[in-house]
Formats: structure tokens, sequence, C-alpha cells
């Protein structure tokens, strides 16, 4: 039991790492209050951010902190947020993100299923397969697919060397225009 | 003795056992609002936006402060002489828990309620067993711990099923305000147990079966009784095969099961809830006409049943049907459990003590039981951690055949 100690400790060090080392302006995830940026149109998001010089842009400090503030809208936190299928089905609520060595997320795990907490499984859900709408709370966050097609994905588990992630099949003409 | 006078003595143990509605409802409205603290809270603390590191630290601090609470809380209501006292604290206190987790899932709000509700937990229980051995002749002990069983599943079954809907309904903070209320009609039933008709059917004071409150010298000789060690080390053992057959199956059907597993898991917390109901005042009526062994090897041969058969069997609809084995060894152990330890330590002032001791030895088995049928079940398979349960099950039954002793006492008239 006393290995929970230990990882709380680990992530409070990293944590105050990441304090002194300030020179990255913003970063995605905290401990509890993990955000992502909406891209809602294709521009909104790209097209501001240079102007403010928040990312390298050559007016920028080259070191210090820079303050950057966006509307309460194009933010969301997604942790503990339920996911819903197509169908309007709960899947599970998000209990963490899985992102790859360039920071990008690909995976949120969602604890699926279960009554009371008993029988929940940790499944791995691709990034891609989810869409985000932070204007209707009912579907904040749905994935292109059922409960059914979830189900029997391996478990997520921290301490596995390989880890399934389940990822919705896109239609072949790609006639979806979110994507 | 012959059959016709055993007969008779069942009959008036029976009724008088019956004679304490108070104790009815005290132990069906503890067992519902102790529902809302089962895993549940990791659901509810995952809504409110918690890390699964943080999460695992405040369950992990309860569940530290509730093994480090057993035997301090069984010494502390062996010395306080109002046991009902006791108990209205701690039921006030889980109720503050309850609340505080429902209002503040801030980390140290989280964790303190855990601690309390810990803490208050290890008293109520053992306060309720004193309750009751000080209001019931010895002869009927048996059949109230078998009533106080039937209304705790009673009581279980129920919060299970309205907690379900109001988390599906009202959602998840719901389940901890309702949790609260229920403090309420539970602390109203401790103030009538005052009010019940207790005082004709107490047995004269020099047959007490109540515990003196303060032994003369504090002695813990007791913990040396080879009787006590041998039912600690069967409870451990029945823990370590129970705990984890449950959560395991259950996953199993949230794996197999389609959008129906939610149902098919309250089938399985439910129906054995429902057999304990059933079969809990039989098994204290057998235990007190053939005696505890055959009445706890019974219930523990449950276990090796129900591990082999989750290891062979798939389907999710059958996997509720061996649920129902749970009942059976959940019955035969809530009854048992604070019989043979008041058989053992019956006017020795250590009946409480000994209640926390056994309670420690449970959380280990328990605790021990998730953490390897997980590895098991991780690093082989599922079925493989259903055949290790069993055997463990099977290891359990074969020492209460050989380490445990009959306790019971055969009271003469």
């Amino acid at each position: 039991m006393l290995w929970w100690f230990d990882s709380v400790r680990q992530s409070r060090r990293e944590a105050a790492g990441y304090r002194q080392n300030r020179w990255a302006a913003v970063r995605i995830g905290g401990a509890l209050t993990i955000a992502i940026l909406m891209t809602a149109g294709p521009s909104a998001g790209q097209g501001d951010s240079p102007d403010q010089g928040a990312h390298g842009s050559p007016e920028a400090p080259t070191k210090g902190a820079h303050l950057q503030e966006l509307p309460h809208t194009d933010l969301f936190s997604i942790l503990g947020k339920e996911v819903h299928s197509p169908s309007d089905q709960a899947m599970g609520r998000v209990v963490d993100l899985l992102i790859d060595a360039t920071g990008q997320p690909r995976a949120a795990i969602i604890d699926f299923g279960g009554f009371l907490g008993v029988g929940t499984r940790k499944i791995a859900i691709d990034w891609n397969s989810l869409r985000f709408d932070a204007g209707d709370p009912k579907k904040a966050i749905v994935a292109d697919l059922d409960r059914n097609e979830i189900k029997a994905t391996p478990e997520y588990k921290d301490s596995r060397e390989v880890i399934a992630i389940v990822t919705a099949v896109k239609p072949k003409q790609g006639d979806d225009p979110d994507r | 003795m012959n059959l016709l006078q055993v007969g008779n003595e069942r009959q008036t143990a029976a009724s008088a056992a019956r004679g304490f509605p108070g104790l009815d409802w005290l132990n069906f409205f503890i067992a519902n609002f102790q529902t809302g603290f089962g895993p549940f809270i990791s659901v509810y603390l995952t809504s409110a936006g918690w890390t699964q590191t943080a999460i695992g630290a405040a369950l992990s601090t309860g569940t530290i402060a509730s093994m480090a609470s057993q035997v301090p809380a069984g010494v502390l209501v062996d010395a306080v002489r109002n046991k009902r006292m006791a108990a209205t604290i701690a039921i006030a206190v889980i109720g503050v828990s309850a609340l505080a987790i429902a209002l503040w899932p801030n980390f140290l709000a989280i964790s303190a309620a855990e601690v309390l509700h810990s803490f208050a937990s290890a008293i109520l229980g053992p306060a309720v067993a004193a309750i009751t051995l000080a209001l019931v002749d010895q002869r009927a002990f048996g059949e109230r711990l078998g009533r106080n069983a039937r209304y705790a599943a009673i009581g279980n079954a129920v919060a299970a099923g309205v907690m379900g809907a109001f988390a599906y309904s009202l959602g998840d903070r719901a389940v901890f305000l309702f949790a609260a209320t229920l403090a309420i009609p539970a602390l109203a039933a401790v103030a009538n147990l005052r009010e019940a008709p207790s005082a004709p059917l107490r047995p004269p004071p020099t047959a007490s079966p109540r515990a003196p409150a303060r032994p003369r010298a504090r002695s813990w000789q007791f913990l040396t009784d080879r009787r006590l060690i041998a039912f600690a080390v069967c409870a451990v053992l029945f823990h370590l095969a129970n705990a984890a057959m449950l959560p395991i199956a259950a996953a199993a059907v949230t794996k197999r099961a389609g959008s129906e597993d939610g149902l098919i898991i309250a089938a399985c917390i439910v129906g054995p809830q429902l057999i304990t109901a059933l079969l809990s005042p039989w098994a204290g009526r057998a235990a007190e006409a053939w005696g505890r062994r055959p009445i706890l090897l019974l219930g523990f041969s449950a276990l090796p049943i129900r591990g082999i058969l989750l290891a062979g069997i798939a389907d999710p609809y059958l996997i509720i049907v061996i649920q129902l084995f749970d009942g059976l060894g959940a019955a035969v152990f809530g009854v048992l459990f604070p019989l043979i330890v008041a058989d053992i330590t019956r006017d020795t002032g250590n009946y409480t003590t000994s209640l926390g001791l056994v309670g420690l030895a449970i959380g280990g088995g328990a605790t021990l039981s998730t953490a390897l049928a997980g590895l098991v079940a991780d690093h082989l398979s599922v079925g493989a951690a259903f055949l290790s349960l069993a055997a463990v099950g099977l290891i359990a039954t074969a020492l209460v055949w050989t380490l445990m002793p009959e306790t019971r006492v055969i009271a003469d008239a």
C-alpha cells in the first residue's frame, strides 16, 4: 500500500520541477486541471497565437513567463468528464490522458462500465476517435464507438509493455467534415 | 436433553430474539448508509476531476486507518460502559463524513472523512455486537445475530438499488447526501433501543452475559487462546479467498456483456444479499442447535465451489447464479464471526477487543486478496485467479476442519 505515497511524492517532485523550469509559456496538463485548446474553427486557434508572441516568435523574451488570456469557452477540463457514444450511451469518465514523445495526446483512458464502482475497466480510446463540443455539456466528449465495440478491449494498465488503444474505423470516403 | 426440549428451547430463544425491532432497524440503516462508502467513492472522486493517483492515496489512507483502528476501537468499546453512546457517536461521525465527502471533494476533506469513517466504523460494528450481547439471553444470541445479519443484508440490497438509481438520475454527489441523511433514522433506531422491552428479557445480573465494563486487571492472556488464533487464521483465509471474487467477476461481466453490464453487476451484488437475508436467521439457529463447526464448514465450502464455477463459466447471466453462493458464505460468516468470538471471550471483558483483532485479520486478508488475485489475473489469466482463490478457499475449509474446535457452550437451564 505504501507505494501510493511514493507515487504521490514522485508526482509532487515532478510538479516542482516543472515550476522551476519556467521557460515554457503554457503547459498543457497539471495534476488536476488538464485543459485542451479547442480548435473550433480551422483558423481560430492557430491564427491568433503567433500574433500574441506565445511560442518562440522573435519578439518573445527567451526566458521568463508570458501570460496568455483565452476565452473560457475555448478551453475546458476533461478529467472526470463523461464520454458518450454517438447514440448517447454513457461510456465512462475520462480518468487519464496518454501523450506520445512529442507531447501530442494519443489516447484518453476512460473508466468503463460497472455498477457503483464495482467491475469498472480502464480502457484507452484513441484521441482521434473522440470529438469535443464544449458548448453542449451532455455531448462534451463523444467517441465514434459504442459500448459493444470497446467492451472487450484489453484493460489499460500502467505496468503493461504493450498498450492497446481502441480506435474507431473511419468511413471509407472520409465524408466526416470534422476530420 | 431430548429433542423435544431442544425444540422448546429453540422456540423461546427465537421469540426472545425477535423482541428487538430497534436492533432490526439499527442494522438495516447502518448497512444502508455504509453502502455508499465502497468502491463508489472512486467513481465520485473521478467525476470531481481527481487524478487516479490522488484517489488511490485518499482511499489507501482510509484502508490504513481502518486497519490501524480495528484493535484500538475494540479496546475502547470494551472499556466504555455505555455501548449505545459509542454507537450513537460513531453513527453521527459517519454521517458527518458522508456529508463532508458530498460537500468538499478536496484532498484534505476526503482524506479526513475517510479516516473518521474508518475509525467510526471500527467502533460501530463491535458496539452493535456488544449491545446485542447485552440485550439478549445467551441462548437467543445466535438467532439474534442471524436477525442482525438479515436486516444488514436487506439494508445493503436496498441501498445498492437506491444509490444506483440516485447516481444515475441525480448525480454522484446525491449518493453521499443520501447516505448522510440515513444517519438520522439510524440515530433514531439507537435512541429507540433504550425503550426496547429489554429489562424483562435480560437475564439476572449473576448470569449476565454482559461483558464487565472494566476487568479488574487488564490481561492479554486471551490472546493466546488457541480457539481465537485458529478462528483468526480461518477468517484471514476466508477473506483472502472471498474479497477479490466479486470485483474480478464483475470486471469479467463488463468485458463480456454490452450495455446491460451495470444491471448484471447490480444483480451480482443484490442477489447474494437476498440469500444472506434468507439464510442468516437459519445459520444462527442451526449454530445453536447443531454447533458452530458444521455451519462454519458449510459456509467456508461455498468458497472453493464458487471459485471453481467462476473459473469455468463465462456467461454473464450464469455468473449471477454462481454469485448466490456468496450469500451463503456471507450469511455464515456474518453470523458466526460475532457468535464464535462471543463463545471464546464471553464474560472476560475482552469481547470487542477480540472482535477488533479478528477484524484486523479480516481487513488484511481482504486487502491482500484483491492485490494478489489482481496480479494473477494480469500475469496469467482471470480463470487462474479464480482457481487460486478457490484453492485458498479450500485450504480455509480444511483449516476449519482441522484447527477449529467446537466453541458452543451448552447453556444449562
